[in-house]
């Protein structure tokens, strides 16, 4: 088989060795390493640790939610619980899987670079992000009871070990600071000769704006878990009322970051759609600027509405009208972005191998979550809702629906690039079916339960919320299934995989014009770029 | 779902409004839904490629400025839309109703306390009247919660340190839940009331009926009300002063003021005092009691300021008429009264949020059989639970922890007068097993 050639002129980079970067062996070999890669792969080990720790106990709050009573463990436990769930899953896993992980991995490949602008810097991010979590589990000696939110004064006065956890993702925030910085300066002094901002592959622009946001917001955070510390240690009172504080200046600040690193979540996972559909379609990508532009606005207009999460706190009518209008704006560049997807399948030739039935999944689940964002910004629904079902059903159809989704298509897609092994088709797609039931049957039921008014972070609830709470518990368990097939799949492949080709799928970005896996510089010369990475247009194989 | 989409058949007009909305967000997202999910699943089938064929050539299609004006502007126009139709039911949720009552609605872990105009309050259950609209008032004690009515779709945050409002139109008679929202701790989920909304002559009746509580003399109403409006936490009866004078032996003393005069503690000065407060303060004490002007009636002054009295040994002829109506075993109908309001305590503290009466395990143990019981403790030893351990639980919990239950429980050191304090255990005696 031949493979296909960036622009057709380019002739395939070779490997030094059929292992490539895998080369070296051996624990040091590992933990000192500068290669942006075996930093990726250090990355998506940890993070991927961390989906599935945070899966069990989501599994486990799914149990204790089958009876509206006090039953198997006791509330405190209950609170545990969803408070690590959170904790876990948002800042161990879905933040920094895709950006620092399959990010590190390909941003210097697509853009035709031998590795990150710090490599240094690179390896300082990872382990200060071990660090982050050494000191996070450290506070489960007196586990945190907040949720993810440490909303003042409860966790200003709660004897759970607030201030040990928050270091945590302090040194997280700060590893994640770093990572953004890197990429940036990559992205602007690291493109290969030829590759202008027009031909960068949509995955670096999306990655590029996330970039920003982790730069620019990540320090917030960091400052708020600072002075929620100085009020717990020190009791100086910033939140506390009794102390002269205000309980709702944390929420400001703490959504000042956690509204915008929402998007830093789903950016990328936009990102690796924009790249997958493409390729499996066989078409050009539609409306390439439309998609590049629309990440950054994403990034830019995602800084102003915040306050959406705030409506009910008592915040000024004008505000709460000003960051409704906000929080539509971010609405359109979205729904380009699905337009243009959907477009690009349009007269395509279509094949659905496993990253394409994740990039489809994105989209159809994506669509739900966005759509029920629209009663979220109407400030008349969302007093309703707020605090609700409603609330978890909708971010976990964006978060999960969406950026893990993005993630596995990701994983699917480039598995053969980073293992240099073909990942089983025969696994991967009843695994993908099972998740895709598991997680409707899950979380569908939940918009029902939240609009009917069962509030969130409720370890007991009136027993009238039974019956769809069980049907939610038994979907739950059909996603884990799902999960737990593709993670046996991810192991067989590792191990048993056939021998990947460079390109099997035959993509045209630079990624893929590489060994699988690909050498330790990347690239045996850096290649010039003559067009954009989407020319599949009348391409016969 | 209870959705009515009628008035009248609606618990309240805010149930309307907002399910409106809903349906009409509801009925644009799924045209969307199928627009888009349908395009995707026709296309996905319509051009898909036969297993092992070549790819097909496709068409070079980079964009059409025609589709994506179309997709920008439509798009546009329908969440303008979701916006104002969201505003106009905010505008409407939040713009004052005339002739409102007003309704102080407190959060404290892990209940709600109502305080109505005319000095009544109550724990967890709020009654209105059906017709008339309430402006609740809310502030927290403690943690930030969140009072919310799902029958209403409505809710608002209860935040330490500011009041928000809240208007009820509570049309149509019933009973309603009313749940915390705000995630506030241990017993969050069990954090939960009842909005009683009566007919107007149900509730003038009930309201008759609470207001003159039979058989309780004036001294025993203003007992009851000098504990419920807390005065107790600044005043003890007797013994160790808290921040304010004791409260013993208050009526008819000479009183030392902070500007240098005296005063003699007669009915006027006290009325003065609950009512105004900073007028005359007493030397030596700070200048921090908050006035009840407005949340006390007279009558209520007047009932405490017989309370006042009582415990200086005045209002004879009401110990006599006490004494006449309870008879000789005053000994023993004591100890029923100090088990009643031990009760009424563990209520109004909230003990009975984590505590059961009746042998469930809730967050802490329960208190059913507590008393006397054996229990094992988290640091290894074991304790009986006698007069002195409840006592030191009660005030210092984390002294003693029984194994298996969290370390979550409040010190009610201080906040808990002597008195209280032996009534509430008083009463956690009676609950055997």
């Amino acid at each position: 088989m031949r493979e296909t050639m960036w622009s057709g002129e380019r002739p395939l980079n070779g490997n030094a060795s059929p292992r490539g970067y895998l080369e070296e062996k051996g624990f040091w070999a590992w933990a000192y390493t500068l290669d942006h890669k075996r930093i990726g792969v250090m990355y998506l080990y940890t993070t991927l640790f961390f989906f599935l720790v945070g899966g069990v106990f989501a599994l486990l709050i799914r149990i204790k939610l089958m009876f509206p009573g006090q039953h198997i463990f006791t509330n405190q436990t209950y609170n545990v619980m969803f408070t690590m769930h959170g904790a876990l899953m948002i800042f161990l896993f879905i933040i920094p899987a895709i950006p620092s992980g399959l990010g590190n991995f390909f941003i210097p490949l697509q853009i035709g670079a031998r590795d990150v602008a710090f490599p240094r810097l690179n390896l300082m991010s990872y382990w200060v992000f071990v660090a982050g979590i050494v000191v996070i589990l450290f506070s489960l000696v007196r586990p945190m009871d907040t949720g993810w939110t440490f909303y003042t004064p409860y966790s200003a006065r709660t004897s759970a070990d607030v201030t040990v956890l928050s270091f945590g993702i302090f040194l997280i925030g700060m590893s994640s600071i770093l990572t953004g910085l890197n990429f940036l300066v990559t992205i602007h002094k690291l493109r290969a000769p030829g590759m202008t901002w027009h031909r960068m592959p949509l995955f670096i622009w999306s990655m590029y704006a996330t970039s920003i946001i982790q730069v620019l917001a990540t320090p917030v955070v960091g400052i708020t878990f600072l002075l929620l510390a100085m009020e717990r240690v020190l009791g100086v009172g910033f939140f506390d009322p009794a102390k002269g504080g205000d309980p709702i200046l944390f929420q400001h600040f703490f959504w000042f970051y956690s509204h915008p690193v929402v998007y830093v979540m789903i950016l990328p996972a936009m990102g690796i759609i924009s790249e997958v559909i493409p390729v499996f379609s066989r078409k050009p990508i539609f409306g390439y600027k439309a998609i590049a532009y629309s990440s950054v606005a994403i990034a830019l207009f995602g800084f102003f509405v915040w306050g959406h999460h705030m409506f009910v706190t008592g915040m000024s009518g004008t505000a709460a009208i000003i960051f409704s209008l906000l929080t539509y704006s971010v609405a359109i560049p979205t729904a380009i972005k699905v337009f243009n997807w959907l477009a690009t399948m349009y007269r395509g030739s279509i094949t659905f191998e496993s990253p394409m039935l994740y990039a489809l999944t994105f989209i159809f689940l994506f669509v739900v979550g966005g759509l029920t964002g629209m009663y979220l910004g109407a400030l008349g629904a969302d007093i309703h809702v707020h605090d609700t079902y409603f609330i978890v059903a909708h971010f976990h159809y964006t978060m999960v629906g969406g950026t893990v989704m993005g993630l596995l298509a990701g994983l699917h897609f480039w598995f053969p690039k980073m293992t240099g092994r073909m990942l089983g088709e025969k696994m991967a797609r009843p695994a993908w079916l099972l998740m895709f039931i598991g997680f409707n049957v899950t979380f569908f039921t939940q918009f029902i339960l939240g609009f009917e008014g069962m509030p969130r972070r409720y370890a007991e609830y009136p027993a009238q919320y039974q019956a769809l709470n069980i049907v939610s518990t038994v979907g739950s368990w059909v996603l884990a299934t799902g999960v737990l097939i593709m993670f046996a799949n991810f192991v067989r492949g590792l191990f048993r995989g056939a021998p990947a080709p460079p390109n099997p799928w035959k993509a045209l970005s630079l990624d893929w014009q590489t060994g699988s896996p690909p050498p330790t510089e990347n690239f045996r010369e850096i290649p010039t770029v003559t067009d954009w990475p989407y020319g599949y247009a009348g391409r016969q194989t | 779902m209870a959705n009515a989409y009628a008035l009248g058949e609606a618990a309240s007009r805010t149930t309307v409004q907002v399910d409106a909305l809903f349906l009409f967000i509801t009925l644009v997202s799924l045209f969307f839904f199928l627009l888009v999910e349908g395009l995707l699943i026709y296309f996905a089938i319509k051009y898909r490629r036969k297993k092992g064929a070549e790819p097909a050539a496709t068409p070079d299609i980079r964009g059409n400025l025609l589709l994506e004006s179309i997709w920008i502007v439509i798009p546009s126009l329908v969440v303008a839309a979701f916006f104002y139709y969201g505003y106009r039911v905010f505008r409407d949720i939040r713009t004052p109703s005339p002739g409102a009552t007003d309704i102080h609605a407190v959060g404290r872990q892990w209940l709600f306390e109502f305080r109505y105009p005319d000095g009544r309050s109550s724990i967890n259950e709020l009654r209105v009247p059906a017709g008339r609209p309430v402006k609740l008032i809310l502030t927290s004690d403690d943690v930030i919660h969140s009072f919310f009515v799902p029958d209403y779709r409505l809710k608002q945050d209860m935040v330490p340190g500011r009041y928000t409002t809240l208007y009820l139109h509570p049309d149509k008679a019933g009973t309603y839940p009313i749940l915390c929202a705000e995630y506030c701790g241990v017993s969050h989920s069990t954090m939960r009331a009842e909005l009683i909304v009566m007919e107007p002559d149900a509730y003038a009746a009930w309201r008759e009926k609470k207001e003159a509580p039979a058989g309780l003399s004036l001294a025993e109403r203003g007992k009851a009300l000098a504990e419920k409006s807390g005065c107790l936490g600044c005043h003890a009866l007797e013994g160790k002063e808290k921040f304010g004078p004791n409260f013993g032996k208050v009526f008819g003393r000479k009183v030392l003021l902070a500007d240098g005069t005296s005063v003699t503690a007669d009915e006027e000065y006290l009325r003065e005092s609950i009512l105004d407060p900073k007028a005359k303060v007493v030397k030596g004490y700070p200048a921090t009691m908050p006035t009840f002007k407005g949340s006390l009636s007279p009558e209520d002054v007047g009932a405490i300021i017989a309370y006042l009295t009582s415990l200086s040994g005045g209002g004879r002829e009401e110990k006599g008429e006490k004494e006449k109506r309870e008879g000789a075993p005053a000994n023993k109908d004591g100890e029923a009264e100090a088990v009643r309001k031990g009760k009424t305590l563990a209520e109004t503290y909230g003990c009975l949020g984590c505590h059961s009466a009746d042998g469930s395990v809730r967050v802490g143990p329960s208190f059913q059989g507590i008393y006397g019981r054996q229990t094992e403790l988290e640091s290894g030893g074991k304790a009986t639970a006698d007069e002195a351990y409840l006592r030191e639980s009660i005030n210092q919990p984390r002294a003693k922890v029984v194994k298996g239950f969290p370390n979550v429980m409040p010190e009610f050191k201080g906040k808990i007068s002597e008195e209280d304090l032996s009534a509430v255990i008083a009463y956690l005696k009676t609950l055997k097993r």
